[in-house]
């Protein structure tokens, strides 16, 4: 038998058998209703896990983006109050320095007067 | 034999790093007698200023105007800045030996004094460390009969350019902020 012809055979039009009809209309009649059921307990099936993945996705990504934002207003603190102390320190340093300074002057200018 | 070696071995390596140390320490004064004071004082400054704490100070300086810019400079070549500060409400709260103590430290090889003023019961000191030729720290010693006064700085210091930043320190602690540390 060549190929044509086992095709045509596999292929030709065949009559259901009997009852086939009803027998569709009845199951579809039938899984209509099964899937409206499932269908009812699927979603929140998939939905609360979902909710909750993404929640806690969310909440992750926060919560890391708040410590982040405190760990820079932490470091932000801490260099201002860097920068405070060590200017402060110059600050009484170069008062100290100037000072000195001025005596230093003010004891010359008296020496030259007195040798005058 | 061996542990005779690795004896002489550490040995050598503790002698070629303690005179490193030495330097290290050497213009860095302890001050730590000082702090009995604060419980006199009615205003007290302390800053004990790192290395690390400097790099910070000089990263936040950075960009904000030439006077910081000028401070950043002057700071580049500090390792170190202690001050202690105290101001009293009456004279005599501190001894004569909380100064000595100071003094004594200072009086040592690689110390110079460049300034000695006393009036009084005043006394204002300025001393320098050197390293080989390069100023290496500095130490201003100031007692007045109700303020002592210790200012320690470590690594290179240009006394003219710390002084000529005098008139324009007191911008900075009011652009950083109120409340200085006390």
């Amino acid at each position: 038998m060549s190929l044509e012809q086992e095709l045509r055979r596999a292929l030709q039009r065949k009559d259901p058998p009997r009852g086939f009809h009803d027998k569709v209309l009845a199951r579809i009649a039938a899984g209509e209703t099964t899937q409206a059921r499932a269908t009812a307990w699927v979603w929140p099936r998939i939905a609360v896990p979902v909710a909750a993945s993404l929640m806690l996705a969310f909440g992750g990504t926060y919560y890391a983006h708040r410590q982040q934002e405190r760990q820079a207003q932490e470091l932000r603190a801490q260099t201002e109050q860097a920068a405070r102390e060590v200017v402060l320190a110059l600050q009484i340093a170069s008062q100290k320095i100037s000072a000195a300074q001025a005596k230093v002057e003010e004891i010359t200018r008296y020496d030259h007067t007195s040798t005058r | 034999m061996t542990t005779r070696v690795l004896g002489s071995y550490c040995l050598i390596v503790a002698a070629l790093l303690v005179p490193r140390t030495a330097l290290a320490q050497g213009a860095r004064l302890q001050l730590d007698h000082l702090d009995k004071l604060a419980g006199k004082a009615t205003d007290t400054v302390d800053v004990s200023a790192d290395t690390a704490m400097l790099k910070q100070a000089a990263g936040f300086l950075a960009g904000k105007g030439s006077d910081t810019e000028k401070m950043k400079e002057l700071l580049g070549g500090i390792t170190g800045i202690y001050v202690k500060s105290f101001e009293f409400d009456a004279p005599n709260m501190y001894a004569e030996s909380d100064v000595e103590t100071i003094r004594k430290q200072v009086s040592g090889a690689g110390w110079s004094r460049v300034v000695s003023v006393r009036e009084k019961r005043e006394l204002t000191e300025i001393y320098f460390w050197k390293e080989r030729d390069t100023t290496g720290g500095l130490v201003v010693i100031s007692a007045e009969a109700n303020e002592l006064t210790v200012v320690n700085i470590v690594g290179r210091i240009d006394l003219a350019s710390l002084g000529a930043l005098g008139p324009m320190i007191p911008k900075f602690p009011a652009a950083l902020g109120k409340g200085a540390p006390r």
